[in-house]
């Protein structure tokens, strides 16, 4: 058996394998894997391009010299010096009209070995609904010659398999393969035609006049629909896009780490990309927005020379089905549109690619895998001489044409010519597979070669603080910064961890800045880092304590519309960490300020402290919290039952000062007032100074007419040191007490 | 309205930030809210149109306390000493501009008092500190500004609460000047606790509302009163000029603080102060007062009520 292929091959980063070296033989093919070595006259400068043409069925079309290309380099033609037919099928694949066809024709190289990659977007599916495409595609691998190498890339989290003639380990692999389609925790019924048209006029303010939001609204609450349903609606749109944006760029970014590492590897290669599509706005500053990454990731297939197959198995239907079953929707209007809005990526992606998108809405897709197994059965591989222009090491467009009717081009869509002499550099990137978390210890690990940009702050990561705070610090676009890491890869490619915290610091950072482009992007990128995380097998330590970091760090920034899209997965994910649990009643709390949820939310914020009550480590102050909302929503009995006796044994002055100064609010409310006077000296003793208990005190002394004391208090209160802190300035931002802590030793796990 | 991102990070950085001191208070804290054992001090500003109505003699004036006719014993006009106090919110939403501009406006302030009056310089963010005490020279209440930058949560209930409790002298006249946004975000506090502190102390509160305040937003999503809905920056301020006699001052965009602060110490300065001793009402508890000119066009402000020790 040959070696993987990441390991036979010289990486280049030349995207395509090019020039004189290559074309006459020089590479480095074994026997058995009988690449083209082209015959093409030596001394002449000459590229290869390969193209695939075949008729409307799919059947690769024979018998065509070169006189019937036509090939542009930045739409200027260039001459083609030969096309050779290479046929790639095995013998039993191919009928008998195909047979003859393909050796009427100029000459045909018989059994090429082909290296066939299959990528699975199981973001795009859930468990259930992949079977029957997983099946589907074992089959095609079981049809593949036995010379040909599989590949499997099942993202994010799945079997990664590099090229292998082991099909049979290949299928069961695949067999392993789940769909971890996870939907956002969802009140409404909302189509992705709704989320695309309702959040991207959300966005530019025009929601309210939207007629279609209107509609929307009666569907989901009712004819008389009160504020808080169109708000909780507007807020779940919002979060959707979110959340929806994040899975987007999560996954695109998976896929073109793929491609990056077949552009290292020299040949034509195959690419089967089996997706139910993605949530992503078809109108320019809409939302769930992933801008142009689909064509991007397009783009570095094209230059990484792989044809690329899109199966897109368009489950509109069937969902809208079960929205019916939920009550939600009542007819199959706008499924086309669902359809449009899932599929659009697949199409910029496959467009740019140059390659094929096939939609699948019934069955599990055999007759899309026939027309692949067909299409890339044979190709020509034309010899183009370029101009001296396009000699400069750059990527330019190309395009193939053929003066042959009725049949369908394939090719790639960008070249680099190398300038004269200049030899093919090492890539430094290999290998599909992540590596255990043991292996981020100690210095720090191979970096890739990222922008310039992200290079100077993954330095400065590197060098650690607070240089990388300083970085941040200086950087005055942080957009466009967070825009450049997300558009590239991870400047650490087999540490995905150390990325994971440099990502949620970026985005930290950039939710902190004023500037409302770079608060977009910063939750992109954490909403897409919360994908990325996500292992099928479930959360380990690492995973839970990035979680509560970034909770921590919006719960301070008190941004709980977009923290409560990312809460209840992260409680979901972690079940085990009370911190999550009172964060997440926390925020809801938040939310419940802003008016953004309504009164019968309040159950559900008291239900979440309970939740929290129930662990040790956060029983104390989810009971406080409790007490404290429920004294401002007027439920004093209820309030003071949650704190009314001091619980011995607390430890955390921080916790036992708020609940001294919460018991004495709601002691006071109630009009037991000398029990109140008690408490707040008794959370003074606490925290001695303490502003908010002077002020307590201060006041509580004035309205039972000791004039002299609340004096004294005041003028303690103007007098007080200035390092004088009061654990009650930071009650409503929650964990982010602790952020600088928790987030230190994130870094310090991956360094 | 402030932005809550700044508004927390600025909060958590402010936490560390280190507060200068100011000078020691020399008076003692004697409430000033009776004038002698039984009688009551009530500053009653009347205007015509644009002007203070001024030479108005106490039979003028009729006052109702609890719906009652009371006798007015004495009036004082433009005669007691004036204490100011300028409360300035420095938190996170006071830009630069802002404070240079503040930094003018108490200047001109100082520079308005008479030989017998007295200015105290406190701002607040979360915090309350005193940058110049009445008695600091005027160079110390200018350089105070040199400590400040805008950043942190705001405790406006709490920091108007300290100013009507702390000290007062018999026999002057206190004014709270408040410069804010209008949006508390971690006071202790809620309203009803700030406008009973009101209610029982004498200082007068003129509220400056920065051009960026919206009078409809919540003046504190946090300090709510129990059972009570969120009160709004219009509502809040408005009734705590009511209940001490204040005036609400918005701003507009490039208009001179300067000049907005010397309106308001030369209004309160032409108010009169009206002294009665309380005849037919229960002494005790919660008093509303209404305060009448007997003149055609001139308008009366007084504070609302008091409550009897």
């Amino acid at each position: 058996m040959r070696p993987p292929m990441r390991e036979r091959l010289t990486p280049a980063i030349g995207v395509l394998m090019l020039g004189a070296a290559t074309l006459c033989g020089a590479g480095q093919q074994t026997e058995a894997t009988q690449k083209p070595t082209t015959t093409f006259r030596s001394g002449l400068d000459v590229i290869a391009v390969d193209v695939q043409v075949s008729d409307r069925n799919g059947v690769p079309v024979s018998g065509l010299g070169p006189d019937r290309f036509e090939v542009t380099i930045n739409g200027r033609r260039r001459r083609v010096l030969s096309a050779e037919l290479i046929e790639s099928r095995s013998a039993t694949s191919l009928t008998p009209v195909e047979r003859a066809a393909a050796i009427a024709g100029p000459p045909v190289r018989p059994t090429l070995a082909r290296v066939v990659f299959i990528a699975i977007d199981c973001l795009s599916f859930d468990a259930s609904a992949s079977r029957h495409v997983i099946d589907a595609a074992r089959a095609f691998i079981d049809r593949l010659p036995p010379a040909d190498e599989v590949g499997l890339f099942a993202y994010p989290y799945g079997p990664k398999m590099s090229p292998t003639t082991d099909h049979a380990a290949v299928g069961r692999s695949l067999a392993t393969v789940l769909g971890q389609r996870h939907l956002p925790s969802s009140q409404f019924h909302l189509r992705p035609a709704e989320i695309v048209d309702l959040s991207g006029a959300a966005s530019s303010g025009q929601a309210r006049e939207s007629s279609l939001l209107e509609s929307v609204v009666v569907r989901e609450c009712g004819d008389t629909p009160d504020d808080t349903c169109r708000r909780g609606l507007m807020l779940e749109l919002s979060g959707a896009a979110l959340y929806y944006e994040g899975q987007g760029n999560a996954g695109l970014g998976m896929l073109r780490s793929l491609l990056e590492q077949l552009s290292a590897t020299n040949g034509r290669k195959t690419l089967v990309l089996l997706s139910a599509g993605m949530i992503a706005s078809d109108v320019p500053g809409g939302r769930p927005d992933i801008s142009e990454l689909g064509m991007q990731v397009g783009r570095e297939a094209a230059r990484s020379n792989t044809s690329v197959y899109t199966l897109f198995l368009d489950t509109s239907t069937t969902d809208r089905f079960q929205a019916q079953v939920r009550g939600a929707d009542k007819n199959l209007e706008g499924v086309g549109r669902d359809s449009e809005i899932l599929g659009r990526w697949l199409d910029q992606f496959s467009g740019e690619a140059g390659g094929a998108v096939f939609r699948v809405q019934v069955g599990s897709g055999e007759y899309a895998f026939d027309r692949v197994l067909n299409e890339i059965s044979a190709y020509y591989l034309l010899g183009v001489e370029p101009g001296d222009e396009d000699r400069d090491g750059r990527t330019h467009e190309i395009k193939v044409k053929t003066s042959q009717k009725n049949v369908i081009v394939r090719g790639r869509r960008w070249v680099m010519v190398p300038k004269r002499g200049a030899a093919a550099s090492e890539n430094p990137s290999a290998g599909a597979s992540e590596p255990a978390a043991s292996k981020e210890k100690g210095s720090p690990p191979p970096r890739r070669v990222v922008p310039a940009d992200i290079q100077a702050m993954a330095d400065a990561f590197d060098r650690g603080e607070p240089d990388f705070q300083r970085g941040l610090a200086d950087t005055h676009d942080l957009a466009t910064l967070l825009r450049s890491f997300r558009g590239s890869d991870a400047p650490w490619p087999d540490a995905p961890r150390r990325t994971a915290v440099f990502a949620l610091e970026l985005a930290v950072a950039a939710l902190r800045s004023d500037n409302r482009d770079a608060r977009d992007e910063g939750g992109r990128l954490l909403s897409e880092y919360n994908v990325r995380l996500r292992r099928p097998e479930g959360a380990d330590v690492f995973e839970c304590s990035w979680l509560w970091t970034e909770v921590a760090a919006l719960e301070g920034l008190f941004m709980p519309d977009s923290a409560i899209v990312l809460l209840p997965s992260a409680v979901e994910r972690c079940p085990r960490e009370g911190r999550l649990h009172l964060a997440h009643a926390l925020i809801s709390e938040q939310q419940w300020l802003r008016g953004t949820a309504g009164a019968r939310e309040e159950a559900g914020i008291l239900d979440r402290y309970q939740a929290a009550i129930k662990f040790p480590d956060t029983a104390a102050e989810a009971r406080m919290r409790a007490a404290w909302f429920l004294c401002r929503v007027g439920k004093l009995d209820e309030a003071l039952a949650l704190v009314d006796v001091r619980q011995p044994g607390g430890t955390d002055p921080y916790v036992l000062y708020l609940t001294d100064l919460v018991r004495g609010q709601i002691l006071r409310a109630r009009g037991r007032l000398d029990e109140a006077e008690k408490a707040y000296r008794d959370a003074l003793t606490t925290w001695p100074g303490a502003q908010s208990a002077r002020v307590a005190l201060m006041t509580l002394r004035l309205s039972r007419g000791d004039r002299q004391e609340a004096a004294k208090l005041a003028e303690a209160v103007e007098m007080a040191p200035g390092n004088q802190f009061d654990p009650w300035w930071t009650y409503w931002l929650g964990d982010y007490r602790v952020y600088p802590a928790i987030v230190a030793k994130l870094r310090e796990i991956v360094r | 309205m402030r932005r809550q991102p700044m508004l927390a990070f600025g909060l958590a950085a402010t936490i560390l930030a280190a507060i200068p001191a100011g000078a020691v208070p020399q008076q003692e804290p004697t409430a000033t809210f009776r004038a002698g054992v039984d009688a009551v001090a009530v500053e009653a500003s009347v205007r015509r149109g644009n002007r203070p109505v001024t030479g108005l003699k106490i039979g003028d004036f009729q006052l109702l306390d609890n719906g009652v006719p009371q006798q007015i014993s004495d009036l004082n006009y433009e005669r007691l000493p004036i204490d100011v106090t300028v409360l300035l919110d420095v938190s996170a939403s006071v830009t630069g501009p802002v404070l240079d501009q503040l930094r003018q406006s108490v200047r001109q302030l100082k520079a308005d008092l008479g030989p017998r009056d007295r200015l105290k310089l406190v701002a607040f963010n979360m915090e309350v500190r005193r940058l110049a005490d009445f008695e600091a020279p005027a160079a110390a209440t200018d350089s105070a500004f040199a400590s400040l930058s805008g950043r942190g949560s705001s405790a406006i209930f709490d920091s108007v609460a300290v100013q009507l409790a702390s000290p007062a002298l018999e026999g002057r006249r206190h004014l709270i000047v408040l410069f804010t946004d209008g949006q508390d975000s971690s006071s202790i506090s809620d309203p009803d606790a700030l406008f009973d502190v009101a209610k029982r102390t004498t200082a007068t509160v003129d509220i400056v509302l920065a051009s960026t305040a919206l009078e409809r937003s919540s003046a504190s999503p946090f300090a709510r009163s129990p059972g009570q809905p969120p009160i709004t920056i219009g509502r809040m301020y408005d009734q705590l000029a009511r209940e001490t006699g204040g005036r609400v001052v918005p701003t507009t965009p490039g208009e001179s603080l300067a000049s907005t602060f010397r309106r308001t110490l030369a209004e309160f300065r032409a108010s009169y102060v009206l002294y009665f001793t309380p005849q037919g009402v229960d002494r005790s508890g919660s008093h509303t007062i209404d305060v009448r000119v007997k003149q055609d066009g001139a308008d009366v402000r007084a504070r609302s009520g008091y409550i009897w020790k």
